[in-house]
């Protein structure tokens, strides 16, 4: 299994998902389970995700939510509803990822943690909800790794 | 509940064109696409030395092991560092890494639905899967060259002030040689494609910016050149490049002898191609490419001669470390004060970043320029002067172009791909 971090932490909570992975990585996980700091590498992440037998994703999204709102999406729930041709692969969209990655038939099993932001603008740092989701998602993700 | 999976805080970018159809000329242009951070130096004050690089890497995926090399060697430059040759070598084979990286994803995936005509990648997943393979295979191959230099596929965490924190193991190395020696089919496959495809025509001279080729191809140098005579210390950049306003875009122009100038692929093997690869140099001939071309299209085909360059030199590098054999460095450790600027050849260009440090070795001043910014009135006075020759195309085909050619420039931005906006004002049926 491998568990994916992606985002900017110098744009303020877009850096939850590099966040549990660094903590992820401190605190130690069973054997087995890989932790890639995905950052903000765009299709390199279909890359990353090749050969895996499941994989969990760990983001930064916008979905109207209360900011530190915390969702697991996966299955349809991920399908992009980005038409094909908006593809921006530096600016490195997961939609278009996961499009493609779709579309080549490489996609592993996939679960997406989505974080929900107060603030993305450049700061080092989370916000005060964002950071106290922090523990949650760990536990969310560990129940994860165990299932 | 529908929820909306959107990527958040990716650089966007917007690049608007409005032409006069009545006077077949560009009446509007608007590259609003990218400037060198603003928040460089807010972010940076006050952090220590050994606290920068991981930071600046962080500006750009896709440049962010240019960010940390260029951001290393300023900070050793202010603080009076000296690095191995061992340093040198594998530092250099990371940035070759990184230009692999981002080269294979522009021309595969960027270039070529340009070149064969279609949207986007996507509907030749199913039409030419062989080509998008071949594609993914380079790039993983790239990626794995950061890994096992830089620590990580895609943020670097190894290299760090005075040399590298661990080093690649010998049969890591040794694995990546055989995966690049195994990837020269692949490679040859690449240059047979692209021979086919029909580049534009247009010329246009202009002054091409690199940096100096002393030590090899253009890489981490200390001098800065062009093609109208400059020759200064990378260092002083500051005092050669001048930044400025223009009216009509929120970004900052930049100008050196001319009024623009252009860095990156074209602008390195213009004035370069004596250091070019022997495997390169070739495919540079065959290709059309030589160190007198003056069409911008042609930095698509400078971006795969470039592609066969790192590959080749990789080997060679790699050999030349394990030759010599990895010896473990300890890093030195000082303080400020200290101020010092270097520049290195990210993907797109010349990229330069400036430090000054306090007694404690702590930032107080920050500087950064990025190649995109520096191209962005080039890419304009491109765009002026092709659009009168263009008169005779159907308005897609016009389009089509126009956005051919900002895309031949790699700009780090989405716009790069179909976000360019046309507009035609006053035409009737064809321009």
């Amino acid at each position: 299994m491998r568990i994916i971090g992606i985002g900017n932490p110098l744009m303020g909570d877009d850096g939850i998902g590099i966040a549990a992975v660094a903590a992820l990585e401190k605190e130690g996980v069973p054997e087995g389970v890989d932790i890639i700091d995905g950052g903000t590498g765009g299709l390199t992440l279909l890359t990353l995700m090749e050969g895996a037998k499941r994989v969990i994703l760990v983001d930064a999204v916008e979905a109207g939510c209360p900011p530190g709102t915390i969702l697991r999406l996966a299955g349809e729930e991920l399908e992009p509803e980005t038409a094909a041709s908006s593809l921006s692969l530096h600016s490195g969209g997961l939609p278009e990822v996961l499009a493609l990655g779709r579309a080549l038939g490489t996609l592993p099993p996939l679960i997406l943690f989505a974080v929900q932001p107060d603030s993305v603008e450049v700061r080092l740092g989370l916000s005060e909800s964002v950071a106290a989701a922090l523990p949650p998602l760990l536990a969310l993700i560990r129940e994860e790794i165990k299932a | 509940m529908r929820i909306e999976v959107r990527h958040l805080a990716r650089v966007e970018g917007h690049a608007h064109l409005v032409i006069d159809a009545e006077k077949g000329e560009l009446a509007e242009c608007r590259l609003e696409i990218v400037e060198s951070p603003r928040f460089f130096e807010g972010i940076l004050k006050g952090r220590h030395y050994r606290d920068v690089a991981p930071i600046v890497a962080r500006i750009c995926g896709v440049c962010s092991n240019s960010h940390t090399l260029v951001s290393l060697a300023a900070t050793e430059n202010a603080l009076g560092i000296a690095v191995s040759d061992q340093t040198r070598s594998l530092r250099r084979l990371l940035a070759y890494g990184e230009i692999l990286q981002s080269h294979i994803l522009q021309i595969y995936f960027m270039a070529v639905p340009d070149y064969l005509g279609v949207a986007s990648i996507f509907p030749l997943v199913r039409s030419e899967r062989e080509l998008v393979t071949r594609a993914l295979r380079l790039k993983k191959l790239a990626n794995d060259i950061c890994l096992a230099v830089g620590g990580r596929p895609v943020h670097p965490v190894t290299p760090c002030v005075g040399g590298f924190s661990a080093l690649p193991l010998p049969q890591a190395l040794q694995e990546l040689r055989r995966r690049l020696v195994e990837a020269l089919p692949d490679l040859e496959a690449t240059v047979e494609l692209f021979a086919a495809f029909p580049i534009p025509e247009f010329v246009r001279e202009t002054e091409y910016i690199s940096l100096g080729a002393e030590d090899g191809y253009p890489l981490l140098g200390g001098t800065l050149v062009s093609s109208d005579g400059l020759c200064t210390p990378a260092t002083e950049y500051r005092t050669v490049i001048k930044e400025y306003p223009v009216p009509h875009s929120t970004a900052h122009f930049a100008r050196a002898s001319r009024d623009a100038y252009m860095v990156g692929p074209l602008a390195r093997v213009r004035n370069a191609h004596h250091r070019l690869s022997p495997m390169a140099r070739t495919v540079a001939g065959a290709l059309g490419l030589s160190a007198t071309t003056a069409n911008p299209y042609f930095n698509l085909v400078a971006r795969l001669v470039e592609v066969v360059h790192c590959l080749e030199e990789g080997i060679h590098l790699i050999d030349h470390v394990l030759q010599d054999g990895l010896r473990p460095e300890t890093a030195p450790s000082r303080n400020g004060p200290g101020r010092g600027a270097a520049a290195i050849e990210a993907p797109r260009g010349t990229l330069f970043h400036a430090y000054r440090y306090d007694a404690s070795g702590c930032i107080e001043s920050a500087d950064c320029v990025i190649p995109t910014a520096q191209n962005l009135g080039n890419i304009e006075s491109d765009l002026r002067a092709l659009v009168p020759t263009l008169l005779h195309l159907s308005q897609e085909e016009v389009t089509k172009r126009l956005e051919m050619l900002v895309r031949a420039y790699d700009p780090c931005i989405s716009c790069s791909t179909h976000l360019l906006e046309v507009r035609f004002d006053g035409g009737r049926g064809r321009m």
